[in-house]
């Protein structure tokens, strides 16, 4: 990722945009484990209330792959459908990872 | 225009504000919910607040309601920073807010925040319906469900007849559903961010505390079986703990048992007064019956004794005290609902006069004004009874004004109807009601005298003038003729009194006239009755009065004897509560035998049904126990004389 650009597209500067970004991966890693135990618990408000708080940070610093994960997960969650999470969830955390990777952050 | 106070719920949102205000030389206050910001907003005047929608404890809209009755903060602009503006739309106007910017890419939120900014410092901000940010917003058709998902809640919510509260571990209050602001008496305003335990008197603030805090660390639902006192409501709280990795708060539901209390208490009183009715009557029937053994011997000495005997001014004593005695159980059947010997259609405005007239010669101190409805509706009642009722209620109000005073007495036409009937304090059909206030103004009675004062020997009067049964044979009156009785008094003030009789829809009825003499007869009479000691007596009795007389100890003997000598028994003078074959029993069987047979029924118990349904047969008539020589010889010719 190239980070001047990213910072440059939010107009940001480098360190603002590497500090909201490790707030980003702080927040989300921990929404992702919520989602997760909810996902255990078949607790689908606490699913949607995650899922939604990834989306939205999410969106905020357009990484516009893990708006959609999250987003189709919200959405099927409302619909008390739970099927597939796991593996999105899975694929969130490896997007996550690839951004700390990324940003050697 | 120096300082800002953000709130949102997401730390990234928090640090691009800092970010992005301080750099262009704003201070920045952030908190993390509505609750932390009404905390902050104690003491702490800020320029702007942006403030987001969905937070936990005391969420946007309400906080912003909230901030807008704050006159400190009038000229404080409100900004709306949220992600679901974009599809709900958002009125303005409603959220006291003067503009929306809608969450996003941060570029664009930079852009209008800074513009709504600039608009601000150079007071050119007008309010305007426009979300801010809006385009270029990818649609989230997600988040329209999530709110629609939220109305479901919302409306159940608004819809329930409980109380529910939401409430942080420590005990402030995040949110309450209408029904809670109706039992609490305040606004949302009010409420939110106030301290739970602060809402509830004194005395039960500890117990709240420890329930709270057992709450905040029980694992499942906590309910209280007593209930705690809030605005003289009885209320039953329960909490329901809500814990999740992030929040942790108490969901506590309150539900209003004050009527069902006041319900049970009156079941119970209803129940008491039965019990005690059924014990009263029960001591009647014996007492009437020993005193019908004293009143007949008496009868039967005096009827051989000159007056100037030494002994007859003694047997007159006698008589007097048995009259007394009598009075007595008649107060004692009056309360147990017996006794309701001649009903007729009676106009109670004549009824009341005649008492108050009798009244008023021996309590001159007391002014007496009347008010009585013109074409009162006549009512269906026992005529002594009724006097019963007023003459206990004039002498009551008499004692409670013992240096004179004022007793209204009014009487009304009214109409019950199925509404009416909801509001009044006890239970009764809708109809048309006469209704009879009589108001002293006298020493009154606290609440706790009000309770009682229908119960049999209950008395606030000192030893020796009153005997507790008055208002306790008006409460059994008044109930035997399908009526009601209430009560209203204030200490030092007075009481009143009012009944409620059902109308009649007969026209008046005439009272039979009695004659004051003894009469006297040649038939042959048949009595039936279980206690010997009365059978002798009424039989020397009849025997005193001219009549030949056969006796039978129970019902089986009897008709043996009837079916034999019928054509020589005109009458027979019949006991209605008797061991084996009752009264009832006795009385089919013997008319079976003769269809025109003539009967007294005898009881020193009381009226009831069973003696109203034989009542209703040609050639029947009552007589209460003890009665004299004089009552039974009328009865008798009148009985005897019916053609």
């Amino acid at each position: 990722m190239e980070i001047k650009k990213k910072a440059k597209d939010l107009d940001l500067d480098e360190n603002e945009f590497l500090e909201l970004v490790k707030i980003f991966l702080e927040v989300s890693i921990s929404d992702l484990d919520k989602l997760q135990s909810a996902f255990i618990k078949k607790d689908v408000k606490q699913v949607v209330e995650a899922a939604h708080s990834i989306k939205g940070a999410a969106s905020n610093l357009e990484f516009q792959d893990i708006y959609e994960i999250a987003k189709g997960i919200e959405k099927n969650a409302l619909k008390n459908k739970l099927k597939g999470i796991e593996k999105a969830i899975q694929l969130i955390r490896e997007k996550l990872n690839l951004i700390a990777k990324e940003l050697a952050i | 225009m120096k300082k800002i106070l953000v709130v949102d719920n997401h730390p990234l949102i928090l640090q691009f504000m800092v970010n992005l205000l301080k750099k262009r030389g704003y201070e920045v206050l952030t908190v993390l919910d509505g609750l932390s910001a009404l905390d902050i907003l104690k003491d702490y005047i800020p320029d702007v607040i942006f403030i987001d929608l969905v937070m936990p404890n005391i969420d946007g809209k309400r906080l912003c309601q909230i901030i807008r009755k704050n006159p400190d903060l009038r000229d404080t602009y409100i900004i709306i920073l949220s992600s679901i503006v974009a599809e709900e739309g958002i009125n303005l106007e409603e959220f006291g807010a003067d503009a929306c910017i809608a969450k996003g890419p941060l570029k664009k939120m930079a852009e209008n925040i800074l513009a709504i900014l600039d608009k601000i410092e150079k007071k050119e901000l007008e309010r305007s319906p426009e979300v801010l940010g809006i385009e270029g917003i990818i649609p989230r058709e997600i988040t329209k469900e999530l709110l629609w998902v939220k109305k479901h809640f919302e409306i159940i919510l608004s819809s329930m007849s409980e109380g529910i509260l939401e409430i942080t571990p420590t005990g402030r209050i995040v949110y309450a559903n209408p029904f809670a602001l109706s039992l609490i008496c305040k606004t949302e305003e009010e409420l939110l961010g106030l301290d739970f335990i602060s809402l509830f008197a004194q005395e039960d603030r500890q117990r709240i505390k420890s329930l709270l805090e057992a709450a905040s660390i029980a694992p499942q639902k906590i309910s209280e079986e007593a209930p705690v006192i809030l605005n003289n409501k009885q209320i039953i709280l329960t909490f329901l703990p809500v814990k999740d990795e992030e929040h942790n708060s108490i969901i506590v539901i309150l539900v209003d048992i004050t009527e069902k209390k006041q319900m049970e208490a009156r079941l119970l009183q209803a129940q008491k007064m039965e019990a005690i009715g059924t014990l009263a009557g029960g001591i009647a029937h014996d007492f009437n019956n020993l005193l019908m053994g004293i009143q007949g011997h008496i009868s039967l000495m005096l009827m051989k004794m000159d007056v100037s005997h030494c002994y007859f001014k003694h047997l007159k004593a006698i008589e007097n005290m048995v009259k007394r005695g009598a009075e007595l159980t008649k107060q004692l059947l009056g309360f147990a609902r017996k006794g309701k010997y001649e009903v007729k259609s009676i106009n109670l405005n004549e009824i009341i006069e005649n008492c108050l007239e009798m009244f008023g010669q021996v309590r001159k101190e007391i002014n007496i004004h009347k008010n009585f409805q013109k074409d009162i509706w006549l009512v269906e009642a026992d005529r002594s009874q009724m006097e019963q009722v007023f003459l206990n209620l004039f002498v009551n109000a008499a004692d409670a004004m013992p240096k004179g005073g004022e007793l209204y007495v009014e009487t009304k036409n009214i109409v019950f109807n199925d509404v009416d009937i909801k509001t009044l304090p006890f239970k009764t059909r809708p109809g048309d009601y006469v209704k009879i206030s009589i108001t002293d103004t006298g020493i009154g009675m606290d609440e706790a005298t009000q309770q009682r004062i229908f119960e049999p020997f209950f008395t606030t009067k000192e030893r020796g003038r009153g005997t507790g049964l008055g208002l306790a044979s008006v409460y059994g009156i008044i109930k035997n003729h399908e009526g009601f009785i209430t009560v209203y008094s204030k200490k030092g003030k007075g009481t009143t009194f009012n009944i409620y009789l059902p109308a009649s829809k007969k026209g008046i009825q005439k009272e039979k006239t009695s004659s004051k003499e003894i009469l006297k007869g040649n038939e042959t009479i048949l009595i039936i009755d279980d206690e010997e000691e009365i059978l002798k007596v009424t039989a020397e009795m009849l025997k005193s009065l001219g009549y030949k007389v056969i006796m039978a100890n129970d019902g089986k003997e009897a008709i043996e004897i009837y079916q034999k000598n019928k054509k020589d028994i005109q009458l027979v003078i019949l006991d209605i509560i008797m061991p084996g074959m009752n009264g009832k029993e006795v009385y089919e069987t013997l008319r079976t035998i003769d269809p025109k047979i003539k009967v007294i029924i005898s009881s020193g118990y009381s009226f009831n049904n069973q003696i109203n349904e034989i009542l209703k047969q040609e050639c029947v008539a009552f007589i209460q126990k003890p009665f004299s020589l004089k009552e039974l010889s009328q009865i008798i010719r009148e009985v005897l004389d019916k053609k």
